[in-house]
């Protein structure tokens, strides 16, 4: 039997296809395959992570003005979003999305603004955290521990505790918005990974703007993570990366086939679940990019 | 929503950012475009609600006038 490689780094978006339905897992993270093109959301989202960090790297670590600073991240966002074309019924143009950036300045000023981030036993500011980490499972093809990495916008303080912090871009901020990051495994595995490196973190921000046509808003939630769901979250970890590996064994993994398929917006390899041979249209309307998650970057293979 | 002018300069700027040409004045500048855009759809959505509310409340007199005809 030919097998995909296994991953040897895994991160919370390998695990949230994995826990979605195995057949997902294994298209996009096992076999790279892609929708061909950038998504909006995923552009224009990092365009404003990396405003963000900009302009916070010039605020807290360069010593920049908070006007500058901003100046600068927009800049940063402008250079990032580049000449990438905005689906026409899309609201994350790159001026909309560089208005978001303006907009979260206005509502968290830098310099008043209760998120700080922290400064690191190095001597760096908790801008763009990244960690990389073994667990306790060996890789099925070399041995090795496999690694669980991931990467948080900012360790703050924030009114006398210590949380990791994660900015959204949103269409919509509804009232569920702040409810459904509570059991979020992203947040648990930042929290498990920063502890590992010495950071006792409380828990997160999790901080959203909504980007409309007409109008920004924001809501910012905190959400807790005691020892024992940290624990309860490696456990599960183990469990969900055990059953991975035995699908990928067995070289059968198991389909969800049922609300994953339509949940927001739909699965993106819906039409490929519905047909019997689907490899023409994996070649004719998919690509295959590989996703690293350390350097958070794709790769067209 | 940006004007036509904004929208052009804001497309020159994006292509400076892209090439690493702009400079720091120019980045002020369009975080004041995109500022300025903001707060004049957000002075325009206010008003547009007060002047809706206003022709929804009748003053304290003119509902005890009401009352006094029942």
């Amino acid at each position: 039997m030919t097998r995909p490689p296994f991953p040897s780094v895994l991160d919370s978006s390998i695990m949230a296809a994995a826990h979605s339905c195995g057949r997902k897992v294994e298209l996009e993270h096992f076999l790279h395959w892609k929708p061909q093109g950038i998504s909006v959301h995923l552009h224009a989202g990092a365009s404003y992570a990396s405003g963000l960090e900009a302009a916070r790297r010039a605020f807290y670590e360069q010593g920049a003005s908070a006007e500058d600073s901003i100046a600068k991240g927009i800049g940063v966002l402008m250079a990032h979003y580049g000449d990438y074309q905005c689906p026409p019924d899309s609201a994350k143009s790159l001026e909309r999305t560089a208005g978001a950036l303006e907009f979260y300045f206005s509502r968290y000023p830098l310099g008043e603004d209760q998120a700080v981030p922290i400064t690191l036993p190095s001597g760096k500011r908790g801008i763009e955290f990244s960690f990389a980490e073994p667990i306790d499972i060996a890789h099925p093809e070399t041995g090795d521990p496999i690694i669980y990495c991931g990467r948080m916008d900012m360790l703050c303080d924030y009114q006398s505790m210590k949380l990791g912090e994660d900015d959204k871009t949103a269409s919509q901020l509804g009232a569920s918005w702040p409810r459904q990051w509570d059991l979020r495994s992203q947040f648990t595995g930042y929290v498990w990974g920063a502890g590992r490196n010495g950071i006792k973190l409380d828990g997160f921000l999790v901080r959203g703007v909504s980007i409309l046509k007409t109008k920004y808003d924001t809501l910012e939630a905190i959400t807790y993570r005691p020892e024992w769901q940290i624990e309860r979250w490696y456990g599960q970890l183990l469990r969900d990366v055990r059953r991975m590996i035995a699908q990928w064994t067995e070289g059968y993994f198991d389909y969800n086939l049922d609300h994953a398929c339509a949940e927001y917006g739909g699965c993106a390899f819906r039409n490929v679940c519905l047909m019997k041979d689907p490899t023409l249209l994996l070649e004719q309307q998919f690509e295959r990019r590989k996703w690293n998650p350390l350097t958070r970057e794709e790769l067209l293979l | 929503m940006l004007t036509a002018e904004s929208q052009a300069r804001i497309t020159q700027l994006r292509a400076k950012s892209s090439d690493g040409s702009i400079t720091l004045e120019e980045m002020r500048e369009a975080v004041r475009l995109i500022r300025g855009d903001r707060v004049s759809a957000q002075t325009a959505s206010d008003s547009s609600k007060r002047s809706r509310a206003k022709a929804e409340i009748k003053s304290a007199d003119e509902m005890l006038d009401e009352l006094t005809g029942i």
